[in-house]
């Protein structure tokens, strides 16, 4: 295809997908009567969706009766998310397809008509965008863009301040050209609608380990075969770069984007250490990271916040650290699929579906469980519904850094936080502004694969 | 079968038609003699005979060569970041696996592994099939222990493998033996769990059956006069088994050993989980391949798996002289 052809083609998906978003923008008003549960949808969010369904002035949209079917983590694709929405939008089925993420990259690559919806990550636009699998939503179909917290947008939740963190931060991979292209600045179109956020570190056994703050517990010989990572170069390489730095073995221009020459030193830092027997080790899915702490097998691992939370909630002497060096951060949301604009009703239950992520019942689900909402006034609108006795306590203790004045349930209804706990790192502002690095998707990224795999098998 | 278990008396009624067709023959009657001979092949018109192959036939170009053309083919062709582009036919595949010794070395540990769990699933299944078969006496106690050996399969693959954990981790039973209660060492000893010992283990456990199965039928079903004669001549029970027993129940080793060889030269999800994500089968390979996603390096590792599990086969095969013995 040349390219004169597919810039006129991309032109008139651009006309027909305005179009088609402007009559979704009709489902969308719907959606805002959902969101106000939120108690903050604000004037100028659902008057940018009114615009945005004037400029489709025959629009008129059958609401979809039917199935989506969305692809991604375990994590936040749970049951109590699918009853919720599913409640809150009658005719609507969600179909959850759990995967890993690079499982989840693969099927968006390869099989994109397999799926409505991907629940995608900032550090899987790289590879999955240019493919042009999936639609830039214009930002006048989010319901509730211009509440976006300014770390997504911007980098940093002050202007200039905290640290911004190297690699696919979501400001360098939020924002849209084209179906293909992506844009580091502000455009009016994005690769997703934003979801959850946050600030990883490691989870580590505190009665056996004491307090610990910094990344280079993970490369200590000391805890020789008692160190996990997580399977995926995006997340476990960054994870192991902070440790190799931050124990003084190397340093680098920018972890997200490492140099071929940079690879090659940091792997044959790690395939020594791991044929020294450092690493017990690689797990692929959230549940095999929760066995291998519960089971004392590991007493540091790369760790996701749900799988920690869930080890209190079982009384596990498990902590997720605040390191010094700063977090590993990652965000993500809903992206939708290109086939999904050829059919009005469906692209705006689609845009209902990524939409209702930044309302508070969903935002709270995951907020008990660690996870910010790129909202955040969702995070907090969130905590006190689902909590309607002692809300507050909530918002103080997994938002603002207090210390809990009572017991504190998970999403599951299992007792998670004792009274006088402080979360590891404190608020918001002092967690999202400490990053040291993003999970990232690198120039190399064939290069880092197959070094991934000499490392898995030395 | 049922019948040709009941040792005892079923070679007389074997030796009452072979008696039956020799004097059919010597008698010269063709009537009597094709009778005989038709139990064992009637003729059948050629449309008969095609419409009994076509079932297996279609199933086997389906579901076997159709897929396998498939992955030879797409192994072949170029990556693109969403797949392969067709028919761009090249070898860049093939010389992107063995750009680093990965995996050379996978297959060869992978093809090492398959022999070592081949081994040990006859040193374990032999004797269990040789119980059964020729140690139980009653049909209805050798099948309810059959019925016993085959009860792991009741149990889902994934419980099989993970039901490990609790017995060979830190903090497993054979641990807490070891250091709590017999005091002989000081740590948890780690090498038994996401260890190449726990992957060899939890394989036989699960491919024993392969291996007890076949060497069972094979060994319930010898021809008893064979071991008679053999006493009557005067051999004792270890030069029966050594000269005949062994050498006749050949074929059901064979056959089992092409089981477990192939079984465990393809295994991934065992080698994943009790490996802990640091074991590397060829299977998991091609996984991560398939992830990645680079399907034509998954399709080219695939492939050559393939080549190497026929070239095995063959080797057992011709090694063994199946056919002959059967």
């Amino acid at each position: 295809m040349s390219s004169s052809e597919s810039d006129d083609m991309r032109r008139m998906n651009r006309r027909q997908f305005v179009r088609n978003a402007g009559i979704a923008g009709v489902g969308l008003t719907a959606m805002g009567a959902l969101a106000a549960c939120g108690g903050s949808d604000s004037g100028s969010s659902s008057s940018a969706s009114s615009d945005t369904a004037a400029a489709a002035s025959t629009a008129d949209v059958a609401p979809y009766q039917g199935t989506l079917k969305v692809v991604g983590l375990g994590v936040d694709l749970i049951d109590p998310i699918k009853a919720a929405f599913e409640k809150a939008t009658p005719g609507v089925t969600l179909e959850f397809t759990v995967k890993s993420t690079p499982e989840c990259t693969q099927i968006a690559l390869t099989q994109p008509d397999s799926l409505d919806i991907l629940s995608g990550y900032y550090q899987q636009i790289d590879q999955v965008w240019p493919s042009g699998n999936f639609m830039a939503i214009p930002t006048s179909a989010m319901t509730r863009y211009s509440e976006i917290s300014p770390l997504i947008t911007k980098g940093a939740l002050i202007e200039g301040g905290g640290n911004v963190g190297q690699g696919d931060a979501p400001f360098r991979k939020l924002y849209a050209t084209s179906d293909t292209e992506v844009s580091e600045s502000e455009t009016d179109f994005i690769t997703f609608i934003p979801g959850n956020n946050n600030a990883d570190s490691f989870g580590y056994n505190v009665e056996e380990l004491g307090e610990q703050d910094s990344w280079a517990i993970l490369v200590d010989p000391q805890l020789k075969g008692k160190v996990a990572l997580i399977d995926d170069p995006t997340i476990g390489l960054m994870d192991a770069a902070m440790a190799v730095e931050a124990n003084g073995d190397m340093t680098f221009v920018d972890k997200g984007n490492m140099t071929k020459a940079e690879i090659d030193e940091l792997m044959s830092i790690l395939i020594s250490l791991k044929k020294a027997g450092q690493f017990r080790g690689f797990w692929a899915t959230f549940d095999e990271s929760v066995n291998f702490m519960s089971s004392g097998e590991v007493l540091v691992e790369s760790m996701w916040s749900p799988a920690v939370s869930l080890l209190q909630a079982q009384a596990f002497p498990v902590r997720y650290a605040a390191p010094k060096e700063g977090y590993r951060g990652w965000g993500g949301g809903n992206m939708i699929a290109k086939h999904v604009e050829k059919d009005p009703s469906k692209l705006a239950a689609a845009l209902a579906y990524a939409n209702w992520w930044n309302t508070a019942e969903p935002a709270g689900i995951m907020a008990a469980q660690g996870y910010y909402n790129g909202v955040f006034q969702a995070s907090v609108d969130g905590l006190n519904l689902l909590n309607p006795d002692n809300g507050a306590d909530y918002v103080g203790y997994y938002l603002e850094g207090a210390p809990a004045t009572g017991t504190l349930n998970d999403p599951f209804g299992q007792p998670s936080i004792k009274a006088g706990d402080t979360r590891d790192g404190g608020s918001y502002e002092e967690r999202c502004g400490n990053f040291n690095t993003w999970n990232s998707y690198m120039t190399e990224a064939d290069y880092v694969n197959q070094k991934w795999q000499e490392f898995k098998s030395a | 079968m049922v019948i040709s278990l009941s040792s005892n008396g079923d070679h007389h009624a074997l030796d009452e038609a072979r008696a039956e067709v020799a004097e059919a023959e010597s008698l010269g009657s063709p009537e009597v003699a094709l009778a005989v001979h038709a139990t064992s092949g009637p003729a059948r018109s050629p449309l008969a005979t095609l419409a009994w192959i076509a079932p297996g036939s279609i199933w086997l170009i389906l579901f076997l060569i159709a897929p396998l053309l498939m992955i030879v083919l797409v192994s072949l062709w170029q990556r693109t970041p969403v797949g392969f582009e067709p028919f761009s036919f090249t070898f860049e595949a093939y010389t992107r696996i063995f750009d680093t010794p990965v995996y050379l070395n996978t297959l060869r540990d992978t093809i090492i592994r398959a022999i070592i769990v081949t081994g040990l699933c006859i040193l374990i299944g032999y004797p269990i099939a040789f119980f059964l078969a020729r140690c139980v006496k009653t049909i209805k106690f050798q099948i309810a222990l059959f019925i016993v050996v085959l009860a792991p399969f009741w149990v889902a693959y994934v419980v099989r493998i993970i039901a490990w954990l609790p017995v060979l981790g830190r903090q497993g039973v054979i641990n807490y033996f070891l250091v709590d209660v017999i005091n002989v060492v000081d740590e948890p000893i780690s090498a038994l769990f996401y260890s190449t010992f726990a992957i060899t283990l939890a394989l036989v456990q699960l491919y024993v059956l392969f291996m007890v199965t076949p060497i069972f039928f094979q060994l319930a079903t010898l021809d008893n006069a064979a071991i008679e004669a053999a006493r009557d001549l005067g051999a004792n029970p270890g030069k029966v088994f050594r000269e005949v027993i062994f050498p006749l129940s050949l074929p059901g080793v064979l056959i089992g050993c092409i089981f477990v060889f192939v079984l465990v030269m393809g295994e991934f999800a065992t080698v994943r989980i009790i490996g802990g994500g640091t074991i590397q089968s060829v299977g998991t390979l091609v996984n991560d391949y398939y992830t990645i996603p680079d399907l034509p390096a998954a399709a080219a590792a695939a492939t050559i798996l393939v080549a190497v599990m026929t070239v095995g086969v063959a080797i057992l095969l011709r090694f063994s002289k199946i056919r002959e013995v059967v």
